[in-house]
């Protein structure tokens, strides 16, 4: 499974990578990405990912721009720290989200059902 | 020089009231028990002092105003009322004057001045001086006492007001959970500065509900508490934020309004776009004549981040109210810029226990 990670913050991306590692050692992340611009130019230049990890609070602003820029084929999950009104609207889509600090289960349950 | 020529209502009802009287007086002065014959002087002399009078009045109102605009405040009473004195009764005895040698160099019905009649004139006008100046004072200070009490009450509910807005915002639930979530991530990969992290985060804490109360704070506490703020950015965003801080010691006592520092950091970071190629610079510096400079370089979000201005408006309606003038935000293309007037604290002893220091 590949997976493109959007973080800003370096030490949330060490203990996301580890996290991840540690549910599945076979999974590759084929990307990290900290802003809006650089997660627009990545998926621009790579094969889309399997699965993306998405922060909404990105240094340059919400990480929903990336979406307006580039049409994206793979299921993408939201993460955030905070579940303020921002996240309502998350129970009106299908989109799933992860709320910060990260609980395994959680992110294994999520891995395991985009696996299939 | 505008709004010079203002009058109170009192000034225009006591000049109506008092302007006949003393016309009578003045013309009994000059033509004695005439007066009470000479229907002339009543059509000729009454209005021609009346007007001469109402010049005087309008001269005497210019003259306050003036002073007052200069020393407008209820502690500059003394000096107000002093120079008030220096001018105006000098200003009082040439209207006399004036008056009395025009009669006389026209020979208005007859009338030939006499130093009886110009000492009698100076003793009507410097007590005319005497009764209306006091009385427009007590007047004027009576109202500036007032504002005063409005505004500390306003200054009152605007603190309320702000509190429970920092509340909102500062004790922001978004940053308070963005810095638990770095904690978490600390704890695992590094448990010192996990450690650290809490120190700060806490002393962040303490400061923002303790000073919420205090309208104003001293260089020294805001300083220090600007520097554990930056810590916490620092730990989340690394390389991304830099914070310079260059206070001249003479200044440490010196105050400015509560929680200014972290409004216009957290400001900055929130309206600009960060990262390690592009690091977003934060300079704090003081200048000479008292002020406080945040400066930061311009890298503007593409898409503006949501925003209710309370940051900047809250500062400004701060300093508004303690009437201090200088507050500016100044911004080209490549810098923002604020500049915060510091206030002399003259109860430096009594004010630094006064205020909670956490650190």
């Amino acid at each position: 499974m590949r997976i493109l990670i959007v973080e800003d913050e370096e030490l949330a991306v060490k203990k996301l990578t580890k996290m991840l590692y540690t549910i599945d050692p076979l999974l590759i992340i084929e990307g990290v990405t900290d802003s809006i611009e650089s997660s627009i130019e990545w998926l621009s230049s790579h094969p889309v990912p399997d699965l993306i990890l998405m922060d909404i609070e990105l240094s340059d602003g919400q990480s929903f721009e990336i979406l307006k820029h580039v049409k994206i084929q793979c299921p993408v999950v939201f993460t955030t720290s905070y579940d303020g009104p921002v996240i309502k609207t998350f129970h009106l889509s299908e989109s799933d989200y992860l709320l910060k600090p990260i609980q395994k289960e959680e992110l294994a349950a999520l891995l395991a059902k985009y696996r299939q | 020089m505008k709004g010079l020529m203002k009058f109170s209502r009192l000034q225009i009802m006591t000049f109506l009231f008092s302007m006949p009287i003393i016309d009578f007086l003045v013309n009994f002065i000059m033509y004695d028990n005439r007066i009470f014959k000479d229907a002339e002087i009543w059509l000729v002399a009454f209005p021609l002092i009346f007007i001469l009078g109402m010049f005087s009045f309008v001269g005497h109102v210019v003259i306050a105003n003036f002073i007052r605009r200069k020393y407008p405040l209820l502690q500059h009473t003394k000096y107000r009322i002093a120079i008030l004195a220096f001018c105006i009764i000098p200003f009082m005895s040439l209207s006399v004057l004036v008056i009395f040698l025009l009669f006389d160099a026209l020979h208005i019905l007859g009338y030939q001045l006499s130093a009886v009649d110009l000492r009698q004139g100076f003793f009507i006008g410097f007590s005319v001086n005497l009764i209306f100046e006091t009385l427009y004072e007590a007047d004027y200070a009576l109202e500036k006492y007032k504002e005063g009490v409005e505004d500390n009450k306003q200054m009152q509910q605007l603190s309320v007001h702000q509190e429970f807005a920092t509340l909102k915002s500062q004790v922001n639930p978004h940053f308070l959970f963005n810095c638990f979530n770095t904690l978490s991530s600390l704890i695992s990969e590094d448990k010192n500065k996990a450690e650290q992290f809490l120190n700060e985060l806490s002393k962040v804490y303490r400061y923002l509900l303790h000073n919420n109360q205090n309208e104003l704070s001293s260089v020294e506490n805001e300083i220090k508490f600007i520097q554990s703020y930056y810590k916490l950015l620092q730990t989340r965003h690394g390389e991304a934020v830099s914070l310079n801080v260059e206070i001249d010691k003479r200044y440490r006592n010196y105050l400015l309004p509560s929680l200014s520092l972290q409004l216009l950091v957290e400001n900055v970071v929130k309206h600009n776009a960060l990262s390690k190629s592009k690091p977003l610079v934060i300079d704090i510096f003081t200048t000479a004549g008292n002020k406080l400079v945040v400066n930061n370089n311009l890298q503007r979000r593409a898409v503006k981040a949501p925003s209710n201005n309370v940051g900047l408006d809250n500062i400004r309606m701060k300093y508004e109210l303690i009437r201090q003038t200088g507050f500016q935000v100044l911004e080209d293309d490549k810098n923002f810029t604020v500049v915060l007037p510091l206030i002399w604290n003259n109860l430096a002893e009594l004010k630094t226990s006064e205020i909670t220091n956490p650190f």
